[in-house]
């Protein structure tokens, strides 16, 4: 598991470094040294949270859903913030005043995925399984 | 190959009796060794003594730190040697993982339902329920075809 998550989160790191340095090529003629920092901790955080934090919850975690959508939503919310400075300050400020609406936007998509859709998944894997155990 | 059944009450409950053509000799063997009752090494928290305990009494095995915690059907609790990562050869036997925590006998599983907050859990036919996670449920599910 840890091996795998390594992987992932190796290959999320250097393929969203390779994205935000292709996006940043539309608006930005030249790149200073300090910027390649923020690309790369922006890398970092996505790759984390995508790469590996999402995939524990959703795979291994057997916490109960409001669990996995309080500390997903938090997790990402604050890192979304944390990355949207990293990479514009400007856009920071601009976004900073609807604080509240993303972070129930945020809720909202995090209760649709990690409680309805699961709740579906699981009832398609529960009666999977117990048609499999009764063969 | 074909196989005939005779029920005969002459023989004791642990006996069977197999009659065969002398060219397959050689599944002798493989029937002992699949119907030989497999025994698991425990040791009795009680006074620290090793013990044998048969597979299919095994209810859980839950992770300690170094030992594993297992339980019978019978609710009797003995520890292992070794974590649930060294366990893992006892799939052969039907003691799957359902969590990382938690190894379950297959045979002791009466249903899977969606449980309460949207958890996958798992029923036993005394009566309990434990959480899979969503990467060992699959691991079931291959398990089982």
């Amino acid at each position: 598991m840890i091996k795998q998550y390594k992987n992932r989160f190796i290959q999320g790191t250097l393929l969203t470094i390779i994205w935000i340095v292709f996006l940043t090529g539309f608006t930005r003629q030249t790149m200073e040294v300090t910027f390649f920092w923020n690309i790369l901790l922006i890398s970092v955080s996505l790759s984390l949270i995508f790469g590996v934090i999402y995939p524990y919850i959703w795979n291994y975690s057997t916490w109960i859903a409001p669990i996995s959508i309080i500390l997903s939503s938090v997790i990402n919310f604050l890192t979304g913030y944390f990355v949207l400075y990293l990479y514009s300050k400007i856009l920071f400020h601009l976004t900073l005043p609807y604080w509240l609406v993303i972070l129930c936007v945020t809720i909202l998509l995090h209760v649709i995925f990690f409680y309805f859709y699961r709740k579906y998944q699981n009832e398609k894997m529960a009666r999977e399984l117990n048609q499999l155990r009764q063969r | 190959m074909k196989i005939n059944y005779q029920l005969i009450d002459d023989y004791a409950t642990d006996e069977i009796g197999i009659r065969m053509h002398p060219n397959n000799h050689e599944l002798i063997s493989t029937i002992e060794k699949n119907l030989e009752t497999k025994h698991l090494e425990v040791i009795d928290p009680q006074n620290s003594r090793q013990s044998k305990l048969r597979i299919e009494d095994v209810l859980i095995i839950e992770a300690m730190d170094n030992l594993s915690k297992l339980y019978t059907t019978d609710k009797d609790v003995f520890y292992l040697k070794g974590r649930l990562k060294d366990l893992e050869y006892l799939t052969k036997y039907g003691i799957l993982r359902i969590s990382n925590s938690v190894m379950i006998n297959l045979d002791k599983i009466v249903s899977f339902k969606n449980g309460k907050y949207a958890r996958l859990e798992v029923y036993t036919d005394n009566g309990e329920s434990f959480v899979v996670s969503r990467h060992f449920s699959k691991k079931i599910r291959e398990y089982l075809r």
